[in-house]
């Protein structure tokens, strides 16, 4: 009998010690020791949320939304979301709504056979057939051999922006023949070793690459759908790397020795878009006045600090360095609490005993619908912020992306939070999606800013050169954001990766979909 | 007993029947469009108005809703529950994918659960009031009345992440099984202790156990002879809704250990809207409920035969 106790009063105590053991607290100790591991050790495991090849059964295994960098496409999208030359080394536009690429020469795939126009054309389409176009309007005769080394791509409808939206993954350039969903066989740093669903996608590396050599010599890809399972694998040591960090686990990971964080720069923005034709209650936002007080009521800066620093301030909806050297040109709002009181004491909103407005009756009160991923804790922020000035909020997060879409639809809302990706480096990709009255969007129907705004949309689109389309799509962003005040920037969307602190050479990518693997390495810590 | 069987075979057929029902129309009436929901999963993007409207075509959302449920029931019926909309996948295949794993990780609880909670209760009963009984009573409540997931971390952060003696997530090796098994026999183990403590108390204040006392037999042959046998049949429902339960799949408990599962399959269905997936699941969590259930009231007529009697009467 006493011995019994006292097995079970020990393992309480071992419990209990253990438990208490956290790190809490103790000094951050994220120094990267310099020497690599020997190659034979260099390993390594990312844990990713779930699985996510299987999606339509897999038609893009191993590139798509996560990028085991095993397949790579023409064109590039570099860290500072410019197109960049990949498995194309030039583009031109020839005339009649054509693009030329000049392929790269002297690559193989990982089967052996070589790159050449004819895989370009199999490649397109592929996309076409598994409906991986995007907006780019090509279609199953866009592409045309010229020669070995040059092919043609002749949209459906005309689009100067082809070149930039085709970074996309989804136009990844695979082996003639071959189907990713069986084996995905491309030319990337990385070859194809195995995927077993919902458990892990093995890659090693391409020893025949065309470009430098990838310094791991394996990478698994873990699939964890719950994000505290994901921190404690990487706690543990079972894992190397993972993402979708929320920021306020960021400074826990970074008290822990051995751990470091590593928030990505922009690559989404964190939204507001308004209902400007919605229906009897929801009109208010109509008022233009109305919307430039909410927009100047809102800090993007607290925003930022209360996300302990991972996200920055944004002036527009596109990410800045989407627009390259016409960034500067996109004037955004200076929150002015004083003067978002000033405009809606004119417009006859007078404050109420509950320090909300109020107008012939009415509450200065708007349904925020945010989307269902979210940072929750966010929301009362943005609340509380819209409150100095008097207005009453009413933030509804919906349950799922189903659910979203239908309040978004219903049109019974004031104003959406939500998050929107860059994830090519066409500058006016997300003004275009999301406002723009030409893409067909059941939303934009409710948040197009007007015929000003869908002109520089279109001249954006059209635009011969990229740094025209630059400047009309920063032109754009202004016009969204501090002429119509139909849409509110605030920050970019926290991208956050946590790492151990051994594990050197990683840089993140503003577009998790082009996280670059090859210059990663393992050091001895 | 034939007409007992075919009583509960009916109910059964009923009771599926009705689940059918509800599991079309849980997933249709939900709010959200389907169509667009998988188009924007697939495509990265939302999707135009037409492109939505070209979906709900080819999913067949434009029919009455009384023709697709009997069109998709007739399907169900043959074992076909159609494609999963986000997978590409036939259901079936999907499902039989991850049954056999659901059902290793239900019968390794479930049997632990056994181990663990029905002597734990027969020790209880026996030696009551004694430490022994208050602390088992103690960590009864403990385990019937904290949720599996807080366990779960629990756990791991002792086990897998401070002692590394286990793996935190994962499948493949009996390592893996050893947390989520534990998590999951926690619950059923408690109830189990709870149940058959007061249960084997009951049946050793009868009058024919304390003859036996007194005619001077073996404690082992009274205590699991008499005592036990007759204390079971209430245990024997529990243990029947425990296992039936867990072999639907354990969501919370695969989603944390990443345990590709029943439960781990529906969870990611539920939040892509996939109804195949989620209608599919449901049946088959329903089905294994009510065939465990089945087995139970078998059993029943088997360890009592009044239950026989009452039956046929």
């Amino acid at each position: 009998m006493r011995l019994r106790l006292g097995v079970a009063l020990t393992s309480l105590v071992i419990l209990a010690a253990a438990c208490g053991g956290s790190d809490r607290g103790s000094s951050s100790s994220t120094t990267q020791a310099a020497t690599p591991l020997p190659d034979d050790q260099q390993t390594l495991t990312a844990a990713t949320p779930g699985d996510v090849f299987i999606t339509r059964n897999k038609v893009n295994l191993g590139f798509w939304p996560d990028n085991a960098n095993v397949c790579e496409t023409l064109v590039g999208l570099s860290e500072s979301l410019q197109p960049v030359p990949a498995l194309a080394t030039r583009w031109t536009d020839v005339g009649n709504n054509t693009w030329r690429f000049e392929l790269r020469r002297n690559v193989s795939f990982h089967n052996g056979v070589p790159f050449t126009a004819e895989a370009v054309r199999y490649s397109m389409a592929r996309a076409v057939e598994k409906s991986n176009t995007l907006n780019t309007t090509i279609n199953a005769d866009s592409t045309k051999v010229v020669d070995d080394y040059t092919v043609d791509i002749t949209p459906a409808q005309p689009n100067a922006r082809l070149p930039e939206q085709i970074v996309h993954p989804f136009f990844s350039i695979v082996a003639p023949g071959t189907e990713p969903a069986d084996k995905p066989v491309c030319t990337g740093p990385f070859t194809f070793v195995s995927y077993s669903p919902n458990d892990r996608l093995v890659v090693e590396r391409n020893e025949t690459y065309w470009g430098q050599k990838a310094k791991l010599k394996q990478m698994t890809f873990r699939f964890i759908s719950d994000p505290n399972t994901r921190r404690l694998a990487l706690e543990s040591g079972e894992v190397d790397i993972e993402w979708f960090l929320l920021p306020q686990q960021s400074t826990d990971v970074t008290s822990r020795p051995g751990l470091k964080v590593a928030p990505a720069p922009p690559g989404a923005t964190v939204d507001l878009s308004m209902n400007l034709r919605g229906e009897a209650p929801f009109t208010i936002l109509q008022n233009q006045e109305v919307r430039k007080a909410l927009s100047l009521s809102l800090d993007a800066k607290a925003l930022a600090d209360f996300w302990r620093g991972t996200a920055e301030v944004v002036p527009g909806v596109s990410p800045p360095a989407v627009l390259g050297s016409s960034a500067g040109l996109v004037k955004g709002v200076t929150p002015n609490v004083q003067q978002a009181n000033q405009i809606l004491d004119a417009q006859g909103w007078k404050p109420g005993s509950d320090g909300i407005r109020e107008k012939d009756g009415q509450k200065l009160a708007l349904v925020a619908i945010a989307q269902f991923d979210f940072h929750p804790d966010a929301l009362p922020l943005l609340q509380a912020q819209a409150k100095r000035a008097g207005i009453d909020l009413k933030i509804e997060q919906s349950a799922d992306g189903g659910a979203h879409s239908a309040k978004l639809n219903s049109g019974k809302w004031d104003v959406e939070i939500n998050y929107f990706n860059q994830n090519d480096a066409n500058p006016v990709r997300i003004p275009a999606l999301f406002w723009g009255s030409k893409t067909g969007n059941a939303r934009v129907k409710l948040t197009n800013p007007g015929p000003a705004f869908d002109a520089l949309v279109e001249q954006a689109q059209t635009a011969p050169d990229l740094a025209t389309a630059q400047r009309k799509a920063a032109e754009a962003n202004t016009q969204l954001v501090s002429d119509t005040y139909g849409g509110i920037a605030l920050t970019n969307f926290p991208q956050i990766y946590a790492l151990k602190s051994t594990v050197a050479g990683f840089s993140p990518h503003p577009s998790v979909n082009h996280q670059s693997w090859a210059t990663v390495y393992r050091t001895a810590g | 007993m034939t007409r007992y069987v075919l009583r509960r075979t009916a109910a059964l057929v009923v009771a599926l029947l009705g689940v059918s029902v509800l599991a079309f129309l849980l997933a249709v009436l939900a709010p959200g469009d389907p169509a667009e929901l998988v188009l924007e999963r697939s495509q990265g993007q939302p999707p135009s108005r037409e492109q939505i409207d070209e979906k709900r075509h080819e999913l067949g959302l434009d029919r009455p809703l009384a023709l697709q449920y009997s069109v998709w029931l007739g399907r169900a019926a043959r074992g076909d529950f159609g494609t999963s909309w986000l997978r590409g996948l036939e259901v079936r295949d999907a499902m039989a994918e991850r049954i056999p794993r659901t059902v290793v990780l239900a019968l390794a609880a479930g049997a632990l659960a056994i181990v663990v909670g029905l002597p734990l209760g027969v020790i209880a009963a026996t030696r009551r009031n004694s430490v022994v009984d208050h602390a088992s009573r103690f960590g009864s409540l403990f385990g019937a009345s904290v949720p599996s997931f807080v366990t779960a971390y629990v756990l791991i952060y002792v086990f897998a992440v401070k002692l590394k003696a286990v793996p935190v997530f994962g499948f493949g090796s009996p390592a893996h099984l050893i947390l989520p098994a534990v998590c999951l026999a926690l619950g059923p183990a408690a109830v189990l202790a709870r149940l058959t403590r007061s249960s084997m108390l009951d049946v050793l204040g009868e009058d024919y156990i304390r003859t036996e006392w007194a005619k001077g037999m073996r404690r082992r042959t009274v205590l699991f002879r008499h005592a036990l046998k007759n204390a079971l049949i209430p245990i024997v429902t529990v243990i029947g809704l425990s296992i039936g339960h867990l072999l639907g799949g354990a969501l919370i408990i695969e989603w944390v250990f990443a345990w590709p599962g029943m439960g781990d399959l529906a969870v990611s269905a539920i939040h892509a809207r996939d109804y195949p997936l989620i209608q599919g699941f449901l049946l088959f969590a329903a089905a294994m409920y009510l065939l465990v259930n089945f087995a139970v009231d078998l059993a029943y007529a088997w360890l009592d035969p009044r239950v026989r009697l009452a039956a046929g009467s």
